[in-house]
């Protein structure tokens, strides 16, 4: 009874409403994630606004998704891949600058060496080819499980983890090295 | 084998610790009302009206347009002079006179059938379509220096907005926000 009541009330609501209560709880984490895309922070307020604008006459449509927040990420990535992606081949591109490394600004806690560690981690992910970096991002920054990643991204769960092992790999014998050059230079300069 | 499995397991943890402390910038405590607040506006205006391309703006259609790198705006004097030195009488009539916008887009190359897309603030309107708040059309750009000259009016509450213009070309986009306040000098 009750739910046919809510059914009711929920159908009073405007569209628009009914968008909003829909949505808000899930836009933070879609900044983050166009954030951690476009490495910038007004293209990806851009981006998770383009996302909503087409999705806010389609409420009836986000009603029935069950699992909404990956959804929505779906949904996002589609327009990063087709706005931002494709400039590799555009001359606008040109102007484009991805370094990210000022948002690793050392606070009070971060010694030389974490700073370090996260700069060359920051680089390491950059090195990575653009499908690795994803499920990366995803599955291991975002906390998204292997199959949310495989529906996402819209492949098999099979190479999200083949993919994820070996970018971890590369990850890994980047950092290996990058540290090694930091802890060197730490000895050198304490000496 | 047990050890380097061991090893190897604790260096995926590590892995995993440090790739979750990547931070993103925080975009502020009323990100989602001003996201919302924002959407809704422009999914309202575009409901108002379906942006017409250029064979319904003919003053705009003689502009040989546009670029692919936003290099340089500026607003034109008449715009400077509005907020320095004018009686208060004047000054509201001159807000809401004409005032031409000019914009001056460089590109590195000819970009056929690039599309430009120009969004209003409420404070500033169109000539002629003072409740069009976007426009948008598609143009051939060539290389080089191009100029949008845009005869806005601009309203006299003092409100702060920004004209926003956009740039979209195989896909890729470029964007560029200039500030437009009445009563205040706006160079970029």
């Amino acid at each position: 009874m009750s739910i046919w009541l809510a059914r009711i009330f929920e159908r009073c609501r405007s569209p628009e409403e009914r968008f909003v209560a829909l949505v808000s709880p899930h836009i933070r984490r879609m900044y983050r994630m166009a954030f951690r895309w476009t490495m910038n922070a007004a293209e990806a307020e851009d981006l998770v606004q383009d996302v909503l604008i087409s999705l806010l006459p389609k409420v009836a449509q986000i009603e029935k998704v069950e699992r909404l927040g990956p959804w929505l990420i779906k949904v996002l990535y589609r327009r990063f891949v087709d706005l931002y992606r494709s400039r590799q081949a555009s001359p606008i591109d040109e102007t484009v600058c991805v370094e990210g490394d000022e948002f690793f600004a050392p606070t009070d806690c971060d010694n030389y060496r974490r700073l370090e560690l996260r700069r060359a981690l920051n680089r390491a992910l950059r090195s990575l080819d653009g499908p690795w970096r994803d499920i990366v991002l995803l599955h291991d920054v975002e906390g998204y499980s292997a199959i949310e990643v495989a529906d996402i991204l819209e492949i098999n769960i099979g190479t999200v983890k083949s993919r994820l092992h070996r970018a971890r790999k590369k990850l890994k014998k980047i950092l290996a090295e990058e540290t090694f050059s930091v802890s060197h230079a730490c000895q050198e300069a304490e000496r | 084998m047990e050890n380097r499995v061991a090893s190897e397991t604790e260096q995926d943890r590590e892995l995993l610790r440090l790739l979750r402390t990547i931070e993103v910038p925080e975009p502020g405590d009323d990100f989602e009302a001003r996201m919302l607040q924002k959407v809704i506006f422009r999914a309202r205006a575009d409901r108002a009206r379906k942006i017409p391309i250029r064979p319904s703006f003919p003053h705009l259609g003689w502009l040989p347009l546009s670029a692919a790198l936003l290099c340089a705006v500026f607003i034109s004097s008449a715009l400077y002079w509005a907020g320095r030195g004018l009686e208060p009488a004047t000054q509201l009539q001159e807000a809401v006179a004409l005032r031409p916008v000019h914009i001056l887009l460089q590109s590195p190359r000819d970009m056929p059938g690039a599309t430009i897309r120009v969004t209003l603030p409420d404070n500033v309107g169109l000539d002629g379509y003072e409740r069009v708040r976007t426009l948008q059309w598609r143009a051939d750009i060539s290389a080089g220096e191009n100029r949008l000259s845009l005869p806005v009016r601009i309203g006299a509450s003092g409100e702060v907005g920004e004209i926003r213009v956009e740039v979209e070309y195989r896909g890729a986009r470029k964007s560029l926000h200039l500030p437009v306040a009445t009563g205040a000098v706006t160079r970029t």
